[in-house]
């Protein structure tokens, strides 16, 4: 071994070390907020859809080349983000487990009238020599229990003394908290894991199984399709029966109740009926069904090429210029653009086909009635009504929601309990004087104030209960 | 009788007590011989709470809802409960009744603006119909209420400190810098915890309406940033030893933060708040 080895610290000495450093945490903080406020300057993807950003490129190309370029339209799941995460929650465990030991070891240790050598005495009482020093030690003692205060008596050399302190639970609301974080990002991972999320469209008389290829959007975690974690997609299948909307009147875009009938099978059996609202999910099979904010009318059509026939719905999705709800579909087997608009369900459609950018046909349908061009014919059967159902699992929430209220529950220990010291010592020299002092930990201007009051209360519980005169006050 | 018009007039007579309340004691901080005035005022401005609370109540009757959709309501209460907060202060801690100098203007202005906000009745759409955002609603002013007093209470230390408030009779009649610095960190570390309350209630609500409690959307990534300054504002004070004008400084910041975050951003970005804060 060289020479100096012995001073060096290990490297995962230094790592820790680093990671306890409060300017770390800091800085950390300061970062995370950064970047979330960035993140809020730019669209995201995730957020606003795909369509929605793409529109936004076309308005701002210079910022959207920045964005790009920088990884800012995903920033939130941008691994560098995420990792930023990542070191503020080490640094909160790093710095965690130390505060749980410095408050156990506050909690047993007991406080010492004078807590050090030199420490001033705040408020001073000169006192005759009438009365016995237990005596007085006993009615400090009571006056300060009678303000809540815990009390430790010791008897030292010739002198009487009393400690007391209060709030001593204050000391375990910083590691408490804390800890409440580190479960928070236990469940937080538990869902990133584990979880599924996806978004599926379908029309009244419809229904969609639960499988990976059903949802027109879907994230899942690495571990959703673990069989020891359940398994992944159930199979089931969801039927909507009947959708409905009710206007609010909070004006144009802003609907009332928003529900949806479904019904849910497994093989050929119904097991459950259930009407899905805002506040309202459906729960099955370890999946939650949440009721989506977007909806539109479906024509349900006939297509005749021919001998060759089909059925099927379109979704209209809400029109923004005109209103009404419009979209652009092409039949299955032709190259034909079909844009379909309707005002809403009691009414028909207006239908416009292009073939190569030319009208081929345009004119309204009602329901019954038929589109005739070329050898093509579209029936309107029915116009219904479609919406979007949002299906989750996570199991990472109950986590979530523990680790929230333990971190709460820290938060009001360390903002009830502040944690105050107070010593009171006898001395009988040429003089006899008590001498009161103390500390508050987190506000001392205050704390000085509650101190003089305690030492006028003294002074007034000892000229009451042992006719102790008080002489004066002395020197501070 | 009009229900309405009733609503309007009591919550004029609360707004006009806030404005003589604001005027009392600014006289009484400035002239030494209207200092007897200082007590008037801020039990005139504490008074103006009853009609002003009777004002939400008939709303609340006629709307079937709490006071939290539309700007009008949640200026209105907001304001309310700015006052409450700081007639529990000012009992406990008497010596704060100067702040109102600062905190009555401010209320006048926000209730005036209320007023002057349209008023028609928002029914309770769905997304809103949950306990959850009961509980968020009413944590967030529990919240914003106490971070709006620190920091006015910090604004005054600034003052005082600076040397802009001069006179002596209003130095006397507000606490020492170091009272005011340690009362705004209380109500700070109250408000934090209020505020971390009001994350976790719309985090639920927004599990249970849309099944994701966290999307960061715009008014949800703001409500997290302004949490996050504030729990800089505390490590600088509990950690790094931060007191006085330093402390306060960070203060007036993460107050102004939290400002923007609550009355700007949702008319920047829209978001699931829009409906709560609506004109």
């Amino acid at each position: 071994m060289r020479f100096g080895d012995e001073a060096r610290p290990k490297p995962i000495s230094r790592i820790y070390r680093f990671l306890r450093s409060r300017m770390l945490a800091l800085v950390l903080l300061a970062v995370v907020g950064g970047l979330s406020f960035t993140g809020t300057l730019f669209p995201q993807v995730a957020r606003i859809g795909p369509v929605a950003y793409g529109q936004w490129v076309e308005a701002n190309p210079q910022l959207a080349v920045l964005a790009q370029l920088l990884g800012l339209e995903s920033l939130y799941s941008s691994w560098w983000f995420l990792l930023v995460f990542a070191l503020l929650y080490a640094s909160t465990l790093a710095c965690t487990v130390p505060q749980f030991t410095a408050a156990l070891k506050i909690t047993r240790s007991q406080p010492k009238a004078p807590p050090g050598a030199g420490a001033p005495a705040l408020h001073t009482l000169c006192l005759t020599r009438k009365t016995p020093n237990a005596e007085i030690i006993e009615t400090v003692r009571t006056t300060l229990q009678g303000r809540g205060y815990a009390c430790f008596r010791s008897e030292e050399n010739n002198r009487n003394s009393l400690a007391a302190r209060k709030g001593i639970m204050g000391v375990w609301g910083s590691p408490i908290f804390h800890s409440g974080l580190l479960v928070i990002l236990v469940g937080v991972v538990v869902s990133g894991l584990t979880g599924f999320a996806g978004y599926v469209e379908v029309g009244e008389g419809q229904g969609f199984v639960d499988q990976s290829d059903t949802y027109i959007q879907a994230s899942e975690g690495p571990m959703f399709r673990g069989w020891w974690w359940g398994g992944g997609h159930q199979g089931f299948v969801v039927v909507l029966e009947r959708f409905t909307v009710k206007d609010s009147n909070w004006g144009k875009g802003v609907p009332g109740e928003i529900t949806s009938e479904v019904l849910v099978r497994e093989g050929n059996a119904v097991v459950k009926r259930h009407r899905i609202g805002i506040n309202a999910p459906l729960e099955y099979g370890g999946m939650t069904i949440y009721q989506g904010d977007l909806y539109g009318i479906a024509p349900l059509f006939t297509l005749t090429q021919g001998k060759d026939r089909q059925q099927g719905m379109v979704n209209l999705a809400p029109e923004r210029t005109r209103g009404g709800y419009e979209n652009t579909f092409t039949p299955p087997g032709t190259t034909y653009g079909v844009k379909v608009w309707s005002g809403d369900i009691d009414g028909g459609i207006e239908l416009e086909v292009l073939e190569k950018g030319q009208v081929v046909y345009a004119g309204t349908l009602q329901k019954g009635e038929k589109a005739t061009w070329g050898d093509i014919s579209l029936d309107l059967n029915d116009l219904r009504q479609w919406t979007g159902l949002r299906v989750v699992k996570d199991d990472g929430i109950p986590i979530i929601y523990i680790g929230s209220a333990v971190a709460m529950i820290g938060l009001a220990i360390s903002f009830l309990f502040l944690r105050r010291e107070v010593w009171v010592i006898i001395e009988d020299n040429q003089e006899r004087r008590l001498k009161i002092g103390g500390r508050g930990y987190r506000a001392t201007a205050l704390f000085r104030e509650e101190l003089a009051e305690i030492a006028r209360k003294i002074e007034q519980n000892l000229q009451e209960r042992v006719s102790e005169a008080i002489t004066g006050e002395g020197d501070q | 009788m009009n229900l309405f018009t009733n609503e309007i007039t009591y919550l004029w007579i609360g707004v006009t007590m806030y404005a003589v309340a604001g005027v009392l004691i600014t006289l009484s901080l400035v002239f030494a011989r209207l200092g007897n005035l200082l007590g008037k005022g801020v039990a005139i401005g504490i008074l103006g709470l009853i009609p002003h609370a009777v004002a939400i109540a008939i709303r609340w009757v006629q709307v079937g809802h709490g006071p939290y959709v539309g700007f009008y309501e949640v200026a209105s209460s907001e304001a309310w409960v700015g006052v409450a907060i700081f007639a529990l202060v000012a009992w406990r801690y008497p010596r704060l009744r100067g702040a109102g100098v600062l905190l009555f203007p401010a209320t006048f202005l926000l209730v005036g603006g209320a007023v002057l906000s349209p008023s028609e009745p928002k029914e309770l759409i769905p997304a809103l119909r949950s306990w959850w955002l009961v509980l968020h609603v009413i944590f967030a002013k529990l919240a914003y209420g106490p971070y709006l007093l620190a920091l006015d209470l910090s604004v005054l230390y600034w003052l005082k400190v600076k040397g802009f408030i001069k006179a002596d009779v209003i130095n006397r009649r507000l606490p020492e810098p170091a009272v005011l610095d340690e009362i705004a960190y209380r109500l700070i570390g109250f408000g934090f915890l209020m505020h971390g309350v009001m994350n976790v209630a719309g985090a639920i609500w927004a599990n249970q309406a849309w099944g994701s409690y966290w999307s960061w959307d715009p008014i949800e990534t703001w409500s997290l940033i302004s949490w996050i300054v504030f729990a800089i504002v505390l490590h600088l004070r509990l950690v790094h030893g931060w007191r006085g004008g330093r402390a306060v400084g960070s203060v007036i910041v993460a107050g102004i933060v939290t400002v923007f975050a609550f009355f700007a951003v949702p008319y920047i970005y829209g978001g699931s708040h829009l409906p709560l804060i609506s004109f």
